[in-house]
């Protein structure tokens, strides 16, 4: 039997450190990286929760049964913590991958290098293909102009 | 058989309305179906008249059923009397002569800037004529009714027949809106009837007049006065007539002679008993008639127009009958007043086809352009005369009879009866509009057949030709009630047993309406051109503009309505749509500066949602 202020903790500072990286960090995936952090903090807390007995901390906190034996025989606990192992593992297999494509075609994982699409960006253009248009015949298959596309090879256009 | 014969007068012309409409695929073929309704209501009617005058009216023939309303059972019925045979034997030989004159007279396919469009136009006209025939047969308000919505679509279709004109659309626009003005009045009174009486059966409300209460029956009667004075075109509401010209020179015979006019009288005639016994209703549509009578002939006096002048007159002859009506000292005598619409019927019908074939020749509707016809049509001028001198009122023709039949009744009512000073109005001034006719017509006659044509503008001589023979045997078919339709009163039938001339007054009209034919005759021989030339120019064209009604009109009426609907429209554009057009641009500039906030910074946008989550974390503290 632990204190409760343990997990609670852990749980904090696993939180902190996740907006932080959320927050702070350039590098795509050291933000990606973040998101995880804040993920298991909640993980940590449904756990830590679930242990619980039946009323919660006010149950606790009147003097209940010192070993705390969760009544609910689902375990709501463990069971949401998988929950969200689950939608994390899909989230980060997708997010990983956008990033995998974005190095490869721009040769950068720097969010900060990466803000054509917003409009109050600098680098934000309102007709991105018209210089493109109409595309000549023997177009390359990279667009010229691009010299930041890595080796090329795979590239996605 | 009168049965039948009652029901054909309405349905021949419906049908051939229809199937001209439809089947007609040849510019002959709908002149065919069109001329073969009229002359099939024509056979109809005499039979129907025949079976009146020797086997009795029928009082109430099943027509279309009956209809359970709740507040009373509608059963409508057709009826056959004498009246209604009478005016509807009238009204289909009019019709059937205008069907032949029309073939003549609208003749070729026009061109693309202004076609003739014949199969509408027959189909129109024979529309017309059925809905006449139902508000002639009608023993039921709401078929009434049917009748007399029909005609006011028909006579807009056929003034604006030559849609191409912005002057036809106009006339047929105003005409459509002024008789309008009237209906409604016809309408709300069926509707007060039906809610007092429980009953819309002419029958029933004929038998049931003296027992309704009196506000409800003096408040319909005068509604449906208003609709008469619209669609019979009395002051007020007559300016839509002379403009009707617009519409092809038949057109305006059939409205004038038999159709729609007389349906206003013939409202009056056939309801007399419910507008006896409303107080004060007779006593307007006398001073109606008297004012719009003499009013009327003094504008015909001073008309440069040939058809203007008929149209005056039109309104002039009308409000006779509408007096003729009007002065009865006795529910059930409305003799003189419908006398007067059956020969009014046959001599307006054959002045207006008259007028017809004088355009036709000069190409012209100005008197001005038609001088010296009497050497170069004498048989067509000979017709104009005998249409005039029945519209003066000279003995022996038909309009002497009539027209001292209305002024006996007036004297009649003004002496002996109980018609006090309305009646000696009405007397006075009928007699005056017998001189100013008698004025007009003589004024007309010598212009049209003597003196010599203006030169035309464009210098372009008008060649002598014979005129078609469909436009000349009508004329003779009119001329024969126009010269002998008095001879009727030797046998007359029933609705005609009340029509006396007093010799007196038959001596004072003849005279009178002589001096007057006389004095504009004779104004040409002395060396003056036109009789109106003695009238002050200003007072001339006062007249000619028929007392500038058109314009009072149009400060009283049009232009408030322009500005009720400049005010709606205003209020649609700017209070109304302020809203969506106010969210919109609302929604557009927020759109603008939202957009700002996108800066493409992936950590930018996650410091908002964890902002959102510190935000919902405290809120839940601090609320909880």
């Amino acid at each position: 039997m632990i204190h409760l202020a343990g997990p609670v903790v852990l749980a904090a500072a696993l939180a902190g450190a996740g907006v932080y990286g959320l927050l702070a960090r350039r590098n795509a995936v050291l933000v990606l990286i973040g998101a995880e952090l804040l993920l298991n903090a909640v993980n940590v807390l449904l756990v830590t929760a679930g242990t619980l007995p039946a009323g919660g901390l006010a149950a606790l906190s009147a003097g209940g049964p010192a070993r705390a034996t969760a009544g609910d025989p689902l375990l709501p606990g463990p069971v949401l913590a998988i929950v969200v192992i689950t939608i994390a593992a899909a989230e980060i297999g997708l997010a990983l991958a956008v990033v995998l494509l974005t190095f490869r075609q721009r040769g950068t994982s720097d969010l900060t290098e990466l803000r054509e699409l917003g409009e109050g960006s600098p680098t934000y253009d309102e007709h991105p293909d018209a210089g493109e248009l109409p595309p000549p015949a023997s177009a390359p298959e990279t667009p010229p102009g691009d010299d930041r596309t890595p080796s090329a090879a795979g590239a996605v256009r | 058989m009168t049965v039948t014969a009652a029901i054909l007068t309405i349905a021949l012309p419906a049908v051939a309305a229809v199937c001209g409409l439809l089947f007609a695929r040849s510019r002959t073929a709908a002149a065919e179906w069109g001329i073969v309704g009229a002359l099939g209501a024509v056979v109809a009617s005499a039979v129907e008249a025949f079976g009146v005058a020797t086997g009795g009216s029928a009082a109430s023939i099943t027509f279309l059923g009956r209809v359970d309303l709740g507040v009373g059972t509608l059963a409508l019925d057709i009826r056959t009397d004498s009246l209604s045979s009478s005016v509807s034997l009238a009204v289909a030989v009019v019709a059937a002569c205008v069907q032949i004159y029309s073939t003549a007279y609208l003749h070729g396919e026009g061109t693309p800037e202004a076609p003739i469009r014949y199969p509408a136009y027959a189909a129109t006209v024979s529309l017309f004529t059925a809905a006449m025939m139902l508000v002639v047969h009608a023993d039921d308000l709401i078929l009434l009714l049917v009748g007399w919505e029909g005609m006011g679509i028909c006579s807009y279709l056929l003034i604006g027949h030559h849609s191409e004109r912005a002057t036809a659309r106009a006339a047929a626009v105003k005409a459509f809106l002024v008789t309008r003005a009237g209906d409604l009045g016809v309408m709300a009174a069926v509707v007060l009837l039906l809610g007092s009486a429980r009953t819309t059966s002419i029958r029933a409300l004929i038998a049931a007049a003296e027992e309704l209460p009196a506000s409800t029956v003096t408040a319909a009667a005068l509604l449906m006065l208003l609709g008469v004075i619209g669609k019979s075109a009395q002051f007020p509401l007559h300016t839509w007539l002379p403009d009707a010209m617009e519409g092809p020179t038949p057109v305006s015979a059939l409205i004038h002679a038999a159709t729609m006019v007389a349906a206003g009288v013939f409202l009056v005639a056939r309801l007399l008993p419910v507008f006896f016994a409303a107080d004060g209703a007779l006593t307007i549509a006398a001073i109606v008639a008297s004012i719009t009578m003499l009013g009327a002939a003094l504008a015909a006096l001073a008309q440069d127009d040939l058809k203007r002048l008929l149209a005056y007159s039109t309104i002039s002859q009308v409000a006779y009958m509408l007096a003729g009506v009007a002065v009865a000292q006795d529910a059930g005598e409305a003799a003189p007043g419908v006398f007067h619409l059956l020969t009014h019927a046959g001599f307006k019908a054959l002045l207006f086809l008259v007028a017809g074939c004088c355009i036709h020749l000069v190409n012209s509707n100005l008197m001005s352009r038609m001088g010296g016809m009497g050497r170069t049509q004498p048989a067509l001028m000979v017709l104009l005369g005998l249409g005039l001198a029945a519209l003066a009122g000279i003995p022996p023709f038909s309009g002497f009879w009539s027209k001292e039949a209305v002024l006996t009744a007036a004297e009649h009512a003004a002496v002996e009866g109980d018609g006090g000073l309305v009646a000696w109005i009405v007397l006075v001034s009928g007699v005056l509009t017998a001189l100013v006719t008698g004025v007009y017509s003589g004024r007309a006659f010598s212009l049209v057949a003597f003196g010599d044509p203006a030169p035309s503008e464009d210098g372009h001589e008008t060649e002598v030709h014979r005129l078609p023979r469909a436009m000349m045997w009508p004329l003779w078919v009119l001329a024969v009630p126009t010269v002998g339709l008095g001879l009727v009163l030797l046998s007359p039938p029933d609705i005609l047993h009340g029509v006396h001339v007093s010799w007196l007054t038959a001596f004072t009209g003849t005279l009178v309406s002589l001096a007057g034919v006389g004095w504009s005759l004779t104004v040409t021989r002395i060396g003056g051109k036109d009789v109106a030339d003695a009238l002050p120019p200003g007072v001339r064209a006062f007249l000619r503009d028929g007392y500038r009604l058109d314009d009072v009109q149009d400060a009283l009426v049009v232009r408030p309505y322009r500005a009720l609907a400049r005010l709606a429209h205003a209020g649609d554009q700017e209070v109304v749509d302020f809203y969506p057009r106010g969210s919109v641009t609302v929604a557009r500039w927020a759109g603008l500066k939202l957009r700002r906030l996108q800066a493409g910074m992936a950590n930018g946008y996650v410091a908002w949602v964890v902002l959102g989550a510190v935000a919902a974390g405290l809120a839940g503290v601090v609320l909880s």
